[in-house]
C-alpha cells in the first residue's frame, strides 16, 4: 500500500525520525542522530506496514525523475550477450539488470564450474554457448577487478535467444540443443527454460 | 596498508577511549622525538626527524633565481616531498605520488602563508637580493625513509629543524650598468646568513578515530581513523594553516574544539621541538 | 533561485546576525571591493541541471565571472584497472580551458583541485549504493573568476544529484579571504591574488557537517571562528538555492 505526496524531496531533506519512519528506497538512515534522511531527488511516497506485522513504522521511499544506471549486484539476475568463450570461461556483456537496461558497459565471465549445476566436470564451453547468445544469468558475485561473476547454474538460466549459423533464430528443443526453423540445423547450447 | 582484524581493530579504539593507547601513550601525548641536523653535507642546510618508527629527512637548498612578476619583492620556496619505496613497498613506482602531492600541498599551505606572503613561516622577503631581478630560490626536499603514521607532523618538524641549521651565503649587488643588465652579484663563500625560524610553525594533526581524537597516530591507529585535521601553529598561537583528510564530516563545533586543542599541544610540542634542535646543533658544532 | 533566464538571479548571503557582530575597522571602511559587492555579500548565483545531455548527470554553475561546466559519468566498470574494492569508487577530474584565464593556459594545478574535489565530495556519496563500479566526474572551468574551486565543488554537487546518485546530503562550498583586518565572502580573482589568507569550507548543509576545510595564511582563533561562521551561513543559503534548482528541474518536468 502506498500513497504517493505531491512533495519533492532533495538529497540530505530531513523526512522524519528512523523511530517513526523506516527508510525505503531513495532514504537512509543516519546513525548518529536517527534521523531518516532523503537521498534522491524525487516525490515521496510512504508505504504503510501490513496490519499484521510487528514493526509497524511506515516506510518512506523517494522516486526519483531519474535514477543513476543499472549496476549488477550480487544476487541479481542480468541478461548478458556471449562475445568470447574460451575452454575454461565465456565472456559476455551485461545488457540488463533485473528489468532495467544498463547504461554503461559491464563485463561478466561465465566459469566452468558455473554452466550447470549436474555433471561439471563434463561441460564443455564451446557446447554451452556462442558468441552472440543472449544468456540469462545469476551475478554470483562482485568478481575480481575486471568483471562480475555470473552462473547459469539453474534450470530457468542458460541462453534464451541464440541465432544459428544461416542467420535464423533458433528454437529450443531440449536441454542441451537447439534447432534452426529455416535449416533443421541442431546446435547444442546450455538453454534455459523459460516460462511463458 | 595496515591490515588489522575486527578484534584488534576493537582494541585499538577501546583503548583509545580509555585514553591509553597500544603504546602506553596518553590520547595526547607525542612519542618521543629525535633530532638530528647537519646531516647531508651538499645542502645549505638539513636534518633528519625520528618520531617514533616514522624517520624522513629535511634538506634544505639555495639557489640564485629570478622573483616572479606579480610578487617582485619576494624570493621563492618550494616544498617537495618524496615517499621513497624503502618506507613501505606500496610506494613503489607510481604508489607514493598520491601521498607526496597531498603532503606537500599541505606543507606548502603550512608554510608558505597566503598569497599576499602574510603569515608565511619562512618570510619570502627576506629571500630578495634586489627587486624585480634576484632573490634566492628555496628548495625544500623532503624523503620520507620509513612510515609508522603522522608523516605531516614528522615532515613539518623536519623543515623547521632544517631551516635552523640553514645558512645562507652572504650576497653582494655590484651595481649594474643599465637598468635591464643581468644583475651581477657576488656569492660570499665564508659568510653566511641564519634564517630567522622562530615564525615557522609546527604541525599538529589530530587523528579522530571513533569518538575521541590523538595526536601522533601511528599507521594502525591512522588505519582506523575517520578524518584528520592537520593545524599548522606558530609561537604566537596564530593558526597558520589547516588540512583535513579523511571522507568522512565533522560538525564544526568539533572543529572549533580541535583547533584549541591543537594551540595547547602545539605549545609544548614547539618546545620540545625548540630544545631538540638547540641539543643537536650544539652537538654539531662540538663534534669537528 | 529562480532557474528561468529571464528572471533575475537571486542572491544568497549569510544571515543577518552574522553581520552585525563583526566591525570594519574605520580604516578601512573606504576600501570597495572590486565588485562594488559587500563585504559579507556573495555573488549572484546561477545555477542549472542538465547541462550535459549524453551524460548521466551535469550542472552549469555561473557566479559571476566563475563559469563552470561539470558533468558526471556512471556507475560504470572502472577503466583503470584498479584493485578490487567491494565499495563504489569516485573519480574526479578538474580542468581548465585554455581561455579560462587571462594569461592564456594559466589555470591552477589540475592535479591538486581534482584531489580537493574528490575529497570534498566522497563523504557525501553513499558508496556501497554501487558496489565495484566507479563514478567519473569531470568539472570543467569555462572562465576563471575568483573562488574556482568553491564553485566547482557546489556545480560537482548538484550533477551528482541530477545523476541520481545517491547522496547523504547536497555538498555546498563557499571560501573568505582574509584581505588587511576584513573578510571578504565569495572572493573574486583580484581579491584572492593579494590577500593575506583564505579559508575555504565544503559542508553538508543539512546534515550540519563539514566534508572538507582548508586555511591558509595567518589566523587568530577568533577570526577563525568569525569566518568559519560566516561561511557556514552562506553554505547553508547556497544549499537552498542548490535544493530549488533541482527542484524547480523536476516541477518543470511536470508541467
Amino acid at each position: 500500500m502506498s500513497i504517493a505526496m505531491e512533495e519533492l524531496a532533495t538529497p540530505g531533506q530531513e523526512l522524519g525520525k528512523a523511530s517513526e519512519l523506516k527508510a525505503g528506497k531513495g532514504a537512509y538512515v543516519s546513525t548518529e542522530n536517527g534521523t531518516t534522511y532523503a537521498s534522491l531527488t524525487g516525490f515521496l511516497s510512504l508505504i504503510r506496514p501490513p496490519s499484521d506485522s510487528v514493526d509497524q513504522r511506515s516506510t518512506v521511499e523517494v522516486t526519483g525523475h531519474k535514477a543513476h544506471g543499472a549496476v549488477p549486484q550480487p544476487g541479481s539476475i542480468v541478461f548478458a550477450r556471449v562475445t568470447k568463450v574460451m575452454a575454461r570461461t565465456a565472456t559476455a556483456d551485461v545488457v540488463c539488470v533485473d528489468s532495467k537496461s544498463v547504461r554503461e558497459k559491464f563485463t561478466g565471465i561465465i566459469r566452468h564450474q558455473d554452466v550447470r549445476a549436474t555433471e561439471i566436470d563434463k561441460v564443455d564451453m564451446h557446447l554451452s554457448f556462442r558468441p552472440g547468445d543472449i544468456v540469462r544469468a545469476l551475478v554470483l558475485s562482485l568478481g575480481d577487478a575486471r568483471a562480475y561473476y555470473l552462473s547459469t547454474a539453474k534450470n530457468e538460466l542458460g541462453v534464451v535467444s541464440a541465432e544459428s549459423v544461416s542467420g535464423g533464430t533458433m528454437v529450443p528443443i531440449s536441454w542441451t540443443e537447439m534447432q534452426c526453423p529455416l535449416t533443421g540445423q541442431v546446435e547444442p547450447r546450455k538453454v534455459a527454460k523459460v516460462e511463458a | 596498508m595496515v591490515g588489522l582484524s575486527v578484534g584488534e581493530k576493537n582494541f585499538i579504539k577501546g583503548g583509545i577511549a580509555q585514553d591509553l593507547r597500544n603504546d602506553g601513550r596518553k590520547r595526547l601525548t607525542y612519542r618521543p622525538i629525535y633530532v638530528e641536523t647537519g646531516v647531508i653535507p651538499q645542502a645549505n642546510g638539513s636534518a633528519r626527524v625520528k618520531l617514533g618508527e616514522t624517520d624522513v629527512i629535511a634538506s634544505v637548498k639555495a639557489e640564485l633565481g629570478k622573483p616572479r612578476v606579480s610578487h617582485p619583492d619576494q624570493g621563492k620556496v618550494y616544498i617537495y616531498v618524496e615517499c621513497s619505496p624503502t618506507a613501505e613497498p606500496s610506494f613503489e613506482r607510481r604508489g607514493g605520488d598520491e601521498l607526496s602531492t597531498e603532503l606537500s600541498i599541505a606543507l606548502e599551505r603550512s608554510l608558505l602563508g597566503g598569497k599576499s606572503g602574510a603569515g608565511a613561516g619562512i618570510n619570502p622577503a627576506s629571500l630578495l637580493i634586489k627587486e624585480g631581478k634576484v632573490c634566492w630560490d628555496l628548495y625544500v626536499d623532503c624523503l620520507v625513509i620509513s612510515s609508522d603514521g603522522n608523516l605531516l607532523d614528522a615532515l613539518g618538524a623536519a623543515i623547521k629543524a632544517a631551516l635552523s641549521n640553514t645558512g645562507i651565503p652572504r650576497v653582494q649587488v655590484r651595481e649594474a650598468a643599465s637598468s635591464d643588465e643581468q644583475a651581477d652579484v657576488d656569492v660570499s663563500d665564508e659568510e653566511f646568513l641564519q634564517f630567522d625560524t622562530s615564525g615557522v610553525p609546527v604541525i599538529v594533526t589530530l587523528t579522530k578515530v571513533g569518538r575521541h581524537y590523538i595526536v601522533d597516530a601511528t599507521s594502525e591507529e591512522e588505519s582506523l581513523m575517520s578524518s584528520a585535521v592537520s593545524i599548522s601553529v606558530n609561537r604566537h598561537g596564530m593558526i597558520c594553516g589547516l588540512t583535513k583528510r579523511g571522507g568522512a564530516g565533522l560538525d564544526p563545533s568539533v572543529i572549533l574544539d580541535m583547533i584549541s586543542v591543537a594551540k595547547h599541544v602545539s605549545e609544548q610540542l614547539l618546545n620540545k621541538l625548540d630544545s631538540e634542535i638547540e641539543a643537536a646543533e650544539r652537538a654539531n658544532e662540538e663534534e669537528p | 533561485m529562480a532557474s528561468k533566464t529571464g528572471s533575475t538571479p537571486a542572491t544568497y548571503s549569510p544571515s543577518p546576525a552574522t553581520h552585525k557582530k563583526k566591525r570594519i575597522p574605520i580604516a578601512d571602511v573606504d576600501w570597495v571591493r572590486p565588485d562594488s559587492r559587500g563585504f559579507y555579500q556573495c555573488r549572484p548565483a546561477y545555477l542549472r541541471t542538465g547541462a550535459v545531455s549524453p551524460a548521466a548527470g551535469s550542472a552549469y554553475a555561473e557566479f559571476g565571472n566563475t563559469k563552470v561546466i561539470v558533468s558526471v559519468f556512471g556507475p560504470r566498470e572502472s577503466k583503470k584497472a584498479m584493485m578490487y574494492s567491494d565499495t563504489g569508487r569516485l573519480n574526479c577530474d578538474v580542468s581548465y580551458t585554455t581561455f579560462a584565464t587571462p594569461n592564456r593556459g594559466q589555470g591552477s594545478d589540475k592535479k591538486e583541485l581534482s584531489s580537493m574535489l574528490h575529497k570534498a565530495l566522497e563523504g557525501a556519496i553513499i558508496l556501497e549504493s554501487f558496489p565495484k563500479t566507479c563514478v567519473d566526474v569531470f568539472a570543467l572551468v569555462l572562465e576563471s573568476g575568483g573562488s574556482d574551486l568553491p564553485v566547482v565543488i557546489s556545480c560537482a554537487s548538484l550533477a551528482l544529484a541530477d545523476a541520481g546518485i545517491l547522496l547523504y546530503d547536497l555538498v555546498a562550498s563557499v571560501s573568505v579571504s582574509c584581505v588587511g583586518k576584513n573578510l571578504v565572502i565569495d572572493p573574486v580573482s583580484e581579491e584572492e591574488s593579494y590577500n593575506d589568507g583564505s579559508l575555504m569550507i565544503t559542508c553538508m548543509p543539512s546534515r550540519n557537517q563539514v566534508t572538507q576545510l582548508i586555511v591558509d595564511g595567518e589566523w587568530s582563533t577568533p577570526k577563525i571562528h568569525d569566518a568559519m561562521e560566516l561561511c557556514l551561513g552562506a553554505c547553508s543559503k547556497l544549499g537552498e538555492v542548490m535544493r530549488s534548482c533541482l527542484k524547480d528541474v523536476v516541477t518543470d518536468l511536470k508541467e
